[in-house]
Formats: C-alpha cells, structure tokens, sequence
C-alpha cells in the first residue's frame, strides 16, 4: 500500500486559464465584470441599460451565457455592440476557457469594458474564477431580502451588489435595508447599488462606477 | 450542481498520480471549505457514480470539511465560527479575512498494488 500526498486544487485547471484570460484582459486595458445572480433577476437588462445610457461614455463588449438559446445576444446585439453567446447545453455556470474561447470572437473590436453574462444561478458560478476584475451580484426585491443569508460564498465573493426592481418595493414584504444589511453581514466591503431597470433609476450612479474604472 | 464537473476534475487529478497500471486506486482524500460551495453529499454522488465502468471502480471517496475560520486583521482575533457573519466577535470589526474554509483541493490519494 502506498499514500501520495498531492494538495492539488480541483480547479487548478480552470484558476490557470482565468489567469491567462486576466493577463490577456489587461494587456488589453480591458475593465471586465462578471454578473452573476438568479435567473430572472434583471442581468439582460442590466446590460441593455447601461449599454443605452452609457453611449458615448463606455464602449461595451458583452459576453452572453446561457443553458441554451441567444435570446440574450439578439436582445444585446439590437444596440450594434460586440456580443458573443456561450451555450452551456446544461452547464450550471460559465468556466474560463469558455470566456477564453469566446474572447477571441470578439477581441479585435473596439471596447474598454467586457461585460460576461454568466448563467443565472447564485450557488455553482461563485467557485469559477474567469478572468474578471469584479464579480457583480444583482439581487432583485422580489427575491427577498434574505438570500445573502442563503447564498453566503456568492456574496462574499462579490465585489459589488446591485438591488435590482426597486419600483416593484411598495407592492412586496422585502425590506430593502434588511437586504443590505444582510448583504454587508457576509461582505462588509460590497459596493452596493438600487437601481430600477423600469424607471431608470439608480443606474446613473452604477454607469459612474464602471466609467471610474474603465482606462480611457 | 456543478459537483458533477467537480468529480470530473478530481478523477483527472487522481488518474495523474496514478504511477502505473499495476497500482489501484483505493481512497481519494478531499478537503471542501464551508465557503466553497460545494454539496458533500452530492459531491460523494457524482464521485461513486461516473468511475463506474472505469480503471478508477471500487474507489472510495473520503471528504473532509474544513470549518469556516475567520481572522480580524485589527484586533488579530482568530475564530471559528458557524454562522456566515464576518464581523469580529471580539471586537465587531468588519477587517475580515477567511483564513480557512474556500478549500478544494484532493489532499491524499491511496493506492495498492494490484500484487497485496
């Protein structure tokens, strides 16, 4: 009988390929976001919106993923911007070399910020490093304010929380500043945004945020 | 349920350590934070049921799970704790660093030879 000690990390494979992908992203001057959330949260309009109200300001690329269909990148691809889909065919969550693969569709085009849609699940992405600058969370009010609680590794991990549907708050029971205080129990240093995809709101402050991090 | 792809990845690392075909994989040791996001159980599942059928059959899967142990970096407090709050139980600051409990990785592989 023999034990090899060996300390290998499962997703050695996938955390060297999120690396070349950040190398290739800053050689690039690339600002890259990760949204991640339920399904259903708002990530498409998100990105739909922050595209619209940024123009002239941002020069987006987008990378779609989804279980299947385009959906998303036809929605995407009405605003003329670079926008690649990844379809997982029943993958939970998108991998590095996806991304990777993915990037090099679109990597000629002119943009300084790569929006990557992941598929929306709030437990399985949290474990896959791509590549990014900053994972992005959105939570919406009609998901309650106790899934931070619920998904704790997800909102750790998260650089920056956006509460999302803020217009729907006066017909529900979620209490916003339970949310965030929920939130800020698990990740103390989350950057956090309301915003309404439906009015507008708040995301002038959330296109602030991504113009101070992009390099012009 | 990406335990599934898990699985995978732990197999491909074990058939590496693997010195030659007249060894057999017995144990597989894996240690999985709290923080990973990783089901035990469902890890244990995906595990036994896809090295059906391969050179890899009849091995066991040992999983341990490392506490979550939290560090304030103010009041240098080192804690472990149940409950997914990362503010210092001494002194209730938020400089907080996960000293323990992202872990994945395969930790030990045990192997006989197809002779014993």
């Amino acid at each position: 009988m023999s034990v090899i000690t060996i300390e290998r990390k499962v997703l050695e494979k996938n955390d060297i390929i999120a690396n070349q992908n950040r190398e290739k992203f800053k050689e690039k001057k690339l600002f890259v976001i990760n949204i991640v959330s339920s399904p259903g949260s708002g990530k498409t309009s998100l990105i739909e919106k922050t595209i619209e109200l940024s123009k002239g300001l941002l020069k987006i690329g987008v990378i779609e993923g989804d279980v299947q269909t385009n959906i998303d990148a036809e929605r995407v691809n009405k605003f003329n911007v670079p926008v690649v889909q990844i379809v997982t065919n029943g993958g939970c969550h998108l991998e590095a070399n996806l991304v990777k693969e993915a990037y090099k569709k679109i990597e000629n085009e002119d943009f300084n910020l790569l929006i990557i849609e992941n598929v929306g699940n709030l437990v399985c992405p949290s474990s896959y490093d791509l590549g990014e600058d900053a994972k992005v969370v959105i939570l919406s009010t009609t998901e309650g304010d106790d899934k931070p609680l619920k998904y704790p590794a997800m909102f750790r991990i998260a650089s920056v929380l956006i509460i999302n549907k803020i217009d729907l708050l006066p017909y529900l029971d979620s209490n916003i500043e339970t949310m965030k205080r929920n939130a800020l129990s698990i990740n103390p240093q989350l950057k956090i945004f309301e915003t309404s995809c439906k009015t507008n709101s708040g995301l002038g402050e959330w296109i602030s945020w991504l113009e101070s991090n992009v390099e012009k | 349920m990406h335990e599934l792809s898990i699985a995978k990845e732990i197999i491909t690392i074990v058939k590496e350590s693997i010195p030659d075909s007249t060894w057999k994989v017995k144990t597989v040791k894996v240690k999985v934070g709290k923080l990973s996001g990783v089901l035990i159980d469902s890890l244990k599942f995906s595990y036994e049921s896809i090295v059906r059928n391969t050179e890899l059959e009849g091995s066991q899967i040992d999983v341990e799970e490392i506490p979550l142990k939290l560090f304030c970096r103010k009041c240098l407090n080192e804690f472990d704790t149940n409950d997914y709050i990362f503010y210092c139980v001494n002194c209730n600051s938020s400089e907080i660093e996960v000293k323990a409990g992202n872990e994945l990785f395969v930790s030990e592989v045990e192997l006989k030879s197809n002779e014993d």
